[in-house]
């Protein structure tokens, strides 16, 4: 096995990345953390952002997630997420529709919208578009 | 007797309906492969999560308060989900978890609702006189899990709003291809499914705090539990739908050998007369010329 720490992105409807990488920073719900080799054991809270991975060869990747939990044990990096998206894989009109939508419902103060899911949805929207703007940012 | 004509029209209306049974017992079999591989993958999810949850769970981190985990002290309201497909022509499947919903109901003392997942049968299910609360009736055929996250969301939301105070699954358990058994599991509040362990195997950080990758934890854990209920009725369904596609398959073969049969023998019988009546008018007419 080469030498690194493995990442592992698992939702329940199957494993969306599962690569050896250099360094991978997770988007905890208290802010992002950094995780390089060696790094101490920890279990945190994954909120709504973009895991950004970077392998040995120098190329970056970036993963959307929600709701979740990171595992870090022995240079492995385990997620269990809501959902999982690749930025390639995004749908860049439709995250940003999904925004607009959100904004909307959040506006519109006196419909009978759930706030706070409609400020989940927002915060979903934006995620997954902040992880195709750092993928073509390069 | 009936004609010749109208057993070759039956034969022929009868091969059609086994051509359709045979094409319906082949798709069954393949939304079942897929569904099922689905199944794989929800496996090694739960197994993390419970290496997790064994961790999170032990030692001096035991007794964190979580909303979904701790029992209601009065169960006000319950709520029964029920699965069941999204059309018929699968044997009992429906009818048999149908059944078993009504007696859970009729048994319950406490007032409960009920919430159906599945487009079958709207009518059968108003005239069995269930509470329905809501239903999902856009679940298709081999659900991802963005079908099952609305229904997990829902459920929660009615635990947390005090809608509910204990939540159930109904559906049909898969024991095997030929056995699916009707079931129940209790969905909130939720009895967490962790590795027993006396003391954490690693020294954790928690980051933030342990009482947040709890809650995290706890969410993805019901998430993942109605995802994996809903994909278990789905094999039952395509696993019902194929045994009883194969028999209605096999009864049509036997009614078009009976109707082979009967159709022989018809035409037996008429080529038999024919040939009497020939010989008759032949006598008949060398008589006439003596």
């Amino acid at each position: 096995m080469k030498d690194g720490i493995h990442l592992e992105i698992a939702t329940a409807g199957g494993s969306v990345y599962d690569d050896m990488v250099s360094y991978v920073e997770l988007p905890f719900s208290g802010g992002s953390v950094g995780v390089l080799k060696d790094h101490a054991p920890m279990l945190g809270a994954i909120e709504d952002g973009v895991v950004t991975a970077r392998k040995e060869d120098g190329t970056t990747e970036f993963v959307a997630v929600d709701l979740g939990v990171a595992n870090i044990v022995h240079n492995e990096v385990t997620l269990l997420v809501r959902t999982a998206e690749r930025a390639e894989n995004i749908d860049l009109p439709r995250a940003e529709a999904a925004e607009h939508r959100a904004r909307e419902r959040l506006a519109d103060k006196g419909g009978d919208w759930d706030m706070k899911r409609a400020q989940i949805a927002l915060h979903r929207a934006m995620a997954r578009q902040a992880a195709v703007r750092m993928m073509k940012g390069r | 007797m009936a004609n010749m004509r109208e057993i070759r029209a039956r034969i022929k209306s009868v091969k059609n309906t086994q051509q359709i049974t045979k094409t319906m017992k082949m798709v069954a079999s393949a939304k079942l492969r897929r569904t099922q591989k689905g199944l794989g993958g929800i496996r090694s999810f739960a197994e993390s999560s419970r290496h997790i949850l064994g961790e999170l769970l032990a030692g001096e981190n035991a007794g964190y308060e979580n909303q979904f985990l701790l029992p209601r002290s009065e169960i006000k309201r319950v709520c029964y989900v029920l699965f069941v497909g999204n059309r018929g022509l699968c044997g009992v499947y429906n009818h048999a978890v149908l059944r078993y919903a009504q007696e859970l109901v009729q048994a319950e003392t406490r007032p409960c609702t009920v919430v159906v997942c599945g487009s079958w049968g709207k009518d059968v299910i108003q005239q069995s006189g269930l509470p329905v609360q809501h239903t999902f009736d856009a679940v298709s055929d081999t659900p991802g899990m963005a079908e099952s996250l609305p229904v997990a969301d829902y459920l929660k939301r009615m635990y947390l709003s005090g809608e509910a105070d204990e939540i159930h699954l109904v559906y049909q358990q898969f024991r095997s291809a030929l056995q699916q058994v009707p079931g129940q599991v209790q969905l909130l509040p939720a009895q967490l499914d962790a590795e027993e362990r006396e003391e954490p195997a690693n020294d954790y950080i928690f980051e933030p705090d342990a009482r947040s990758v709890l809650e995290n934890m706890v969410q993805l854990y019901l998430n993942n539990m109605v995802f994996s209920v809903l994909l278990e009725a789905k094999v039952s369904e395509q696993a019902s739908r194929m045994a009883a596609m194969s028999a209605a398959t096999d009864a049509t073969g036997e009614l078009i050998s009976s109707l082979s049969l009967q159709l022989n023998r018809v035409r037996q019988a008429a080529i038999t007369t024919e040939i009497a009546e020939i010989v008759g008018g032949a006598n008949a007419l060398k008589k006439a010329k003596k």
